[in-house]
């Protein structure tokens, strides 16, 4: 049994990254059976639902996992990171959704190239807009915090 | 906050590395103390102060 409490305070980029690689692999992994198993019609529906929350619970367990291993300096990098970086790409990606609401047209169409888009597509793009400018600003603000901290 | 972190560790002849063993957290972490970049919580503080068997206020100061 690797012990990712040892791992996480000898080496804690390492660490992060081994946590975040086996998340994206489960996601992954889960992604492609899910994928498959829609296809199936409903009792594929709820084996795809099976998967998902299988896979929601393994990816948390690593977390968990991860988290205890930090040390607290680590953890407030993270805390940090969240808060500011998290926040300035929510704000950052709500206006720009906000900003391509009020310039669509009177028919609900959003402008330019995305006009084509369907109702449902454009929720989607803009919940992954956000999601990723989250994630983009909290590991701007996490390197920020962390590697101004941790040189020598 | 300052500390005299780096100057009990050097009289043990501890590396980073070493004091990060001690305290159960990270050599980045010791790094960050010793260059008063970041103040620890009072538990760690406390542990710190156990480590080098002198009280808190001998080792930090405002």
């Amino acid at each position: 049994m690797v012990n990712l409490q040892a791992m996480g305070r000898k080496a804690p980029l390492r660490t992060y990254l081994a946590a975040l690689a086996a998340s994206g692999l489960i996601g992954a992994v889960a992604a492609g059976i899910v994928g498959f198993t829609l296809n199936l019609g409903g009792i594929g529906i709820a084996a795809a639902a099976i998967v998902t929350a299988v896979a929601v619970a393994l990816t948390v367990w690593i977390c968990l996992l991860w988290w205890h291993g930090l040390d607290e300096a680590a953890r407030e990098a993270h805390k940090w990171a969240w808060w500011w970086g998290g926040t300035a790409g929510t704000l950052l990606g709500g206006l720009g959704i906000i900003g391509l609401s009020i310039v669509g047209d009177a028919d609900g169409r959003l402008p330019g190239g995305l006009a084509s888009l369907s109702q449902v597509d454009g929720i989607r793009l803009a919940v992954v807009t956000v999601l990723l400018l989250q994630v983009g600003g909290y590991g701007v603000a996490w390197a920020v915090w962390w590697l101004a901290r941790s040189r020598g | 906050m300052n500390n005299r972190l780096k100057v009990l560790r050097a009289e043990r002849n501890w590396s980073q590395a070493d004091l990060a063993e001690h305290l159960g957290v990270s050599r980045q972490t010791v790094n960050a103390l010793e260059t008063g970049r970041y103040d620890p919580s009072l538990p760690l503080a406390f542990k710190i102060a156990r480590v080098f068997d002198q009280p808190i206020e001998s080792i930090f100061s405002e």
